[in-house]
């Protein structure tokens, strides 16, 4: 069931009904009914696959509930014997624990991760074939999402969770079930279990969301894929020009698919009362690679920060390399002594992307999608010394608005550089777009190819006045951060208030890509 | 203490009133979504052409108002002009006729035309029962037919035996053609014939259209004595003929009140086997108990000109058409005893301003013809702005 399909539409509204109407009296158990939906939307999607996070939910609440345990009876012996024990053996038996819990963290995220290794890996690593060995629907989202849960309860940083049901809810929770965004339990498992009465507001926010996301999705993303797709199931057939075209326009087609759909989860858990984390923050209006990644994929983002980054960075391996160069005659200069102070983190960030690359699937081109990434922030880190200096040797103001342009244009073609591993089928063809693209460029050429993609010349104008819509509001948003659109609409007379979303229904309508005519393409991300 | 009761009483107010206006405003919104979707799903993303302008046509004629109706594919309409008939010998005529509608669409068509007229004569020109198997499958030679049909059981009928596709998708066209939007060219000048006719609750020319070209044969042209061999016919077009001729038998139609015809045609090598089909269609009609009357190839009495009155070896031009359509409406009154019924005042008014314009008609195409263009003639905006002129002198 597509987010984008009439079926989807219907199974929300009876969600909502179902909800909204339940009894009062029981209003504690409200959460049962977006659990039942929940599962409903996992089952339409492939029952032969609920074996797979029932595995997850089952282990990772059983875990959960193992360390708290093991945690609590930690806590009662010491106090228990608190006079009894020395420091020393206080010591020794938290550490007993810790690494007792240790163990059960550790086998808990190599049975989840395993699996998804497993099932992203081994056609390719076994079988000698391409791709997934099974697309099981938002394995990636899930499983993430749980050894969040775990980790946080292995830092105490959270209570694990003693209904198996309610866990079962924060684990399947529909709108973020295909393609994330990837929530933190302390912040989502309570929205998700309070009784929320239907709020008109929160209602009329929540479908304005929607209906952007589907614009976003079916309107912009879809047509840009008709051509995307022509070019990457021919890519040997065309020139430098359509490539580069087709990079750029992946570009668009990519952030609208993936901020597309997020807008559809945002939008239906607003409607149930239930605020899931922003995922995108203008990532092309990013002033470097970095920044970038902070506003692209922010959960994903924040996962591999709290559970990846930060234990990485502060390990004691990564210290002692800091250490040692701090120590050597290197570390003594001032390029030593930076050196020596961001290597950990910029080592840190190099090992996060070339895992980012390695989980949107087996292929050469993942690495080295994430590999440029991690190099180029590597990079950015160790030598930020020397970009500056050279900025003060030419006199420029860092701050100023020319230089904020061309460092957000600078990073716009670092994007599409990686984009260029993403679209292409493999590595070989990456490198040969590569090629072409610095080699091939010829204009009359490209114009022919380009208006053989599928989509004639009316269609392009949109996408082009698409795009520079999607920028105009971009960039308001860009510059009221503290505000959304919608709320700035809530302040015009209902007049334009409610033309905008009798606009915005027909723009859907009228432009969205759907109907047998049409092969509407899947969320990009649902794949990973 | 009076104060707090005005306040109390106040905000229940309040609150109704934004619960009213919150109704209102919902309700008004559904309603210009579904208004402004109705509208540009029957004018302006239906992919308008002749073909729906000429069926919408037909439905937008005075029930039982009809004393013949012409069922067939693109040869009818170029064939026979509805206008010129009238003026010739008084009686009222439609081409119910679609491009490439083949003989599956055949069972429905009559349905429509027995449940919205009472013609005395229904004609089925036979050129759809000709088409091979893949033609008779062909989603769009369905929805030219369904697509302008109203809903009612008969539309669900020939959705159910022909669609291949999504079926909802013919009851509600704008799913399938929402994505119209990118590819729509001239189709604007049906759109506005649409409202026009929409507007006028009738069309002036009924349905016609032609090119404005003169065909000239480069191979042998074939005349009638030479053209004696029967050829099969395609599987399902014999199939769907046969259920089609045997669904008449069932339902005890009068078969004075049936003719199956054949319209003149070029027959050169190009298309021989089409008319060697069109023998074997004579018999099958034949066996059935029903007539068929062929009036293909160098007709001596119609006078056909080979080299002026086509405008391809399938099509006549408005030459062509002239001649035919004299020719078969005082053919139909002289051997089917078609004379005219008794019109409403509103409905003779509507009926002779079909003389003027297809006089004017006439005028344009050979205008066009003398300027050695290559048009479209038919009921849309470009033409009839120029028809409009000729009438209006």
């Amino acid at each position: 069931m597509s987010y984008t399909s009439i079926k989807f539409l219907i199974f929300v509204t009876v969600t909502m009904l179902a909800y909204f109407l339940f009894p009062k009296k029981w209003a504690e158990y409200k959460w049962t009914v977006l659990l039942a939906a929940s599962y409903v939307f996992y089952i339409f999607a492939g029952i032969q696959y609920i074996g797979f996070i029932l595995f997850t939910t089952t282990s990772t609440f059983l875990a959960g509930l193992w360390m708290e345990k093991i945690s609590g009876r930690s806590k009662d012996y010491l106090k228990e014997h608190k006079g009894d024990l020395s420091r020393e053996e206080k010591k020794k038996y938290k550490e007993r624990t810790k690494r007792t819990k240790k163990l059960v963290v550790a086998l808990t995220l190599v049975l989840n991760f395993g699996i998804l290794a497993f099932l992203k890996y081994a056609k390719v690593l076994f079988m000698g074939g391409t791709g997934d060995l099974l697309v099981v629907l938002g394995i990636s989202f899930y499983t993430f999402q749980s050894m969040g849960y775990i980790i946080d309860i292995y830092r105490d940083t959270v209570p694990a969770q003693r209904n198996f049901f309610k866990f079962a809810l924060f684990v399947s929770f529909f709108p973020q079930i295909v393609q994330g965004p990837i929530g933190i339990y302390s912040q989502l498992a309570e929205q998700l279990y309070k009784p929320h009465d239907f709020d008109y507001d929160r209602f009329r926010h929540g479908f304005l969301l929607i209906l952007w996301g589907l614009f976003k999705k079916m309107a912009i993303a879809d047509h840009a894929n008709i051509a995307i797709r022509t070019v990457t199931e021919h890519y040997q057939a065309y020139g430098g020009t359509t490539l580069l075209f087709t990079v750029i326009l992946y570009a668009l087609q990519l952030y609208m698919d993936f901020s597309g759909g997020i807008d559809i989860s945002r939008g239906v858990a607003q409607i149930f009362g239930i605020d899931m984390m922003e995922n995108f923050r203008r990532p092309y209006f990013s002033k470097d690679i970095s920044e970038y990644w902070r506003r692209w994929h922010i959960s994903l983002g924040n996962w591999f920060k709290t559970y990846l980054f930060y234990p990485l960075a502060m390990s004691n391996a990564f210290l002692t390399v800091s250490k040692n160069i701090k120590k050597s005659k290197f570390g003594s200069t001032a390029a030593g002594a930076h050196i020596a102070k961001v290597l950990p983190t910029s080592f840190a960030s190099f090992v996060v992307f070339f895992m980012v690359g390695i989980w949107h699937g087996a292929n050469w081109k993942y690495v080295a999608f994430g590999v440029y990434n991690g190099a180029i922030i590597m990079l950015a880190v160790l030598m930020k010394p020397a970009f500056e200096a050279i900025l003060r040797k030419l006199h420029i103001n860092p701050d100023c608005a020319p230089y904020t342009a061309f460092r957000i244009l600078r990073t716009f073609v670092l994007v599409l550089v990686g984009y260029v591993f993403d679209v292409a089928p493999s590595f070989e063809e990456s490198m040969l777009t590569f090629r072409l693209i610095f080699t091939d460029q010829n204009l009359r050429v490209g114009y022919g190819e380009i208006s053989e993609l599928g989509l004639n010349k009316v269609a392009l104008i949109f996408l082009a006045v698409s795009a520079v819509f999607i920028f105009i509001v971009s960039a308001i948003q860009e510059r009221n951060d503290k505000t959304t659109i919608r709320a700035m609409l809530d302040k015009k007379p209902a007049i334009i208030r409610w033309g905008v979303v009798y606009i915005g229904i027909m723009a859907v309508l009228v432009l969205g890509v759907y109907g047998s005519g049409f092969n509407a393409a899947d969320f990009v991300y649902a794949q990973f | 203490m009076k104060n707090t009761q005005k306040q109390t009483n106040k905000k229940p107010n309040t609150k109704r009133r934004t619960y009213r206006n919150r109704i209102i405003m919902i309700t008004s919104l559904v309603l210009a979504v579904l208004v402004t979707t109705w509208f540009l799903q029957e004018f302006i993303l239906c992919n308008p052409n002749h073909n729906t302008e000429r069926i919408r046509g037909f439905y937008l004629e005075d029930e039982n108002s009809m004393d013949v109706v012409f069922v067939g594919s693109s040869e009818v309409y170029c064939a026979y002009a509805a206008g010129l008939a009238y003026k010739e010998c008084g009686f009222t005529s439609y081409p119910y006729a679609t491009e490439g509608n083949t003989v599956r669409n055949f069972k429905t068509i009559f349905d429509e035309i027995r449940r919205t007229q009472n013609p005395k004569l229904i004609i089925f020109e036979i050129n759809g029962a000709i088409y091979g198997d893949k033609n008779i499958d062909k989603e769009v030679n369905l929805r030219r037919v369904t697509d302008n049909m109203p809903l009612n059981d008969n539309k669900v009928d020939l959705v159910e035996r022909g669609a291949t596709s999504d079926q909802v998708e013919y009851y509600l066209p704008f799913l399938k053609y929402h994505g119209a939007w990118d590819n729509m060219g001239s189709t604007w000048m049906w759109s506005i014939s649409l409202i026009q006719d929409k507007l006028r609750g009738y069309n002036l020319l009924k349905g016609i259209k032609n090119r404005t070209l003169s065909y000239h044969p480069t191979s042998k042209v074939y005349a009638t004595e030479e053209l004696k061999y029967r050829r099969p016919l395609f599987r399902k077009s014999d199939e769907e003929l046969r259920d089609f001729l045997q669904y008449l038998i069932d339902e005890n139609v009068d078969t004075s009140r049936i003719l199956f015809v054949r319209v003149p045609h070029i027959t050169t090598d190009e298309n021989i086997t089409r008319y060697q089909r069109g023998n074997s269609i004579a018999d099958t009609v034949r066996s059935y108990g029903f007539r068929f009357e062929s009036f293909e190839a160098d007709d001596p009495v119609i006078g056909m000109d080979v080299d002026k009155d086509f405008y391809n070896i399938e099509h006549m031009n408005v030459y062509g058409q002239q001649k035919f359509t004299k020719f078969f409406a005082h053919y139909l009154q002289d051997n089917y005893d078609i004379t005219p019924s008794e019109l409403t005042e509103k409905q003779k008014e509507e009926w002779d301003k079909t003389i003027p314009y297809y006089d004017a008609y006439v005028k344009y195409n050979e205008q066009v013809f003398s300027e050695g263009g290559n048009v479209e003639a038919a009921e849309n905006y470009l033409c009839m702005r120029q028809i409009n002129k000729l009438v209006e002198k």
